[in-house]
């Protein structure tokens, strides 16, 4: 059994090494078999043509590739622009909705741009945008709509509340002189500068020169005056409330405003 | 071209167009590639189909060619791939135990003879039964090892196994070649 393992062993190493000449002469004399004369032509046809076909085919595609690639960004952000930024000038007043008591103070670009404001405010100023001080409600009741129809879709504008309310609180008392500038006014005024000025926050605490509360709507600028007082700042709140009763004339106060002198 | 070139070389220069650098090459390589296809598949309708494939993505890849192995290696993995997806599609093979089986039936009344002698065209014969009798793994690796001289390394390269699995494959496969053949 042994003998005959160990046989085995030898022949099968002469196989692997090739020595096995008995069973290799067999092998070769197996049908030798070959592809026929239309499976050679197939072939052959197969490699001329891979070899007539341009290379530069391939190199062209891949040489416009990032070419293409860089065109359609472009297309996409100039998309993005042209559909955003008419929105974006649709927006204040719905801004001024989504987030009416984050724009209890201004930026230093809102001061900027509130000044001109102020100026046009002077001038005889187109209706449709300012809300009249003799018929206060309408804001409000008008904003809801407006927040319903532009709330859900526009994502950009919701990142805007977060900075703008860090800004109020950074600077709770900085409501002082009120000069002039309609609510609806100042709205685009508190839109480019929530977009424009992300570090506007940290120069919020310096005392505004301005009552930035002439651009709430009434309810919320007379809680800033209530919180003044809270906080005794009663000639500002004072003030306030006189500024107040300039821009509502008909406004009917709450009792514990309406005899504060 | 130069028939001292290698089939590495040649293949290079097909890469870069050479189109008779790639008749050389197939005129080397048809005969071994179609027998090593067709032994492994034992039809000659698929071994057909097989063997044009491989050579269509030998072409195909021929820009990424590099002489990182022999050519024929390289060669024989594109078709061991496609056999190996045949057999994939194709239903479960017949396993060894039931081959042999079917083997010794067929040949149970003409073993019977006492007094005969093999003839060349009968050695031959049993040869083939005992090669279509292997195991798919076995046979390819008895296919490679005597229709290339492919060594265990390569085998074992190409079939994307271990060195010793070929061996063992190997052993199996000759000693029931053996044995068929000294019935």
């Amino acid at each position: 059994m042994n003998s005959g393992n160990s046989q085995f062993e030898r022949d099968f190493e002469s196989f692997l090494s090739g020595d096995d000449a008995r069973l290799e002469a067999l092998y070769r004399k197996l049908p030798h078999a070959e592809p026929d004369a239309r499976l050679d032509s197939a072939v052959h046809a197969l490699a001329q043509r891979a070899v007539a076909q341009p290379r530069t085919h391939m190199r062209t595609r891949a040489r416009w590739l990032p070419v293409s690639a860089a065109a359609a960004v472009v297309l996409i952000a100039a998309g993005i622009v042209l559909r955003i930024g008419p929105q974006m000038q649709q927006r204040p007043a719905a801004l001024q909705e989504t987030a009416p008591s984050a724009t209890l103070q201004s930026t230093p670009a809102a001061k900027m741009e509130s000044a001109p404001a102020a100026k046009t405010q002077s001038e005889p100023a187109p209706a449709p945008s300012s809300p009249a001080p003799a018929a206060p409600a309408p804001p409000p009741a008008a904003a809801p709509e407006l927040r319903k129809s532009e709330a859900a879709p526009k994502p950009a504008p919701r990142a805007f509340p977060a900075p703008v309310a860090t800004m109020r609180e950074a600077a709770p008392a900085a409501t002082t002189d009120a000069k002039s500038a309609t609510p609806a006014a100042a709205a685009p005024m508190r839109m480019k500068r929530a977009m424009t000025d992300s570090a506007g926050a940290q120069t919020l605490a310096a005392p505004a020169a301005q009552d930035g509360n002439v651009t709430l709507y009434p309810e919320h600028w007379l809680a800033n005056i209530r919180q003044m007082l809270r906080d005794n700042q009663r000639e500002e709140a004072l003030r306030s409330l006189a500024e107040f009763r300039k821009r509502y004339p008909d406004y009917r106060l709450p009792d514990d405003l309406r005899d504060l002198r | 071209m130069d028939a001292a070139h290698s089939d590495e070389k040649l293949m290079l220069a097909y890469a870069r167009g050479d189109l008779r650098a790639f008749d050389t090459l197939y005129a080397r390589s048809r005969g071994m590639l179609y027998r090593y296809i067709l032994r492994s598949v034992t039809d000659r309708a698929v071994a057909d189909e097989l063997f044009q494939e491989t050579w269509s993505r030998l072409i195909a890849a021929r820009e990424r060619y590099r002489v990182e192995a022999k050519f024929t290696t390289w060669l024989l993995q594109i078709a061991h791939n496609l056999v190996v997806d045949h057999f994939r599609r194709a239903r479960p093979q017949a396993g060894a135990e039931e081959t042999e089986a079917v083997m010794r039936e067929l040949d149970a009344p003409e073993s019977d003879l006492p007094d005969r002698a093999l003839s060349d065209f009968e050695e031959r014969r049993r040869l083939q039964l005992a090669l279509d009798g292997l195991p798919a793994e076995q046979r390819e690796a008895f296919v490679l090892r005597m229709e290339s001289g492919l060594g265990l390394a390569e085998i074992a390269q190409l079939t994307g196994t271990g060195q010793e699995t070929v061996k063992s494959r190997l052993r199996y496969a000759f000693a029931k070649i053996r044995e068929r053949l000294a019935e």
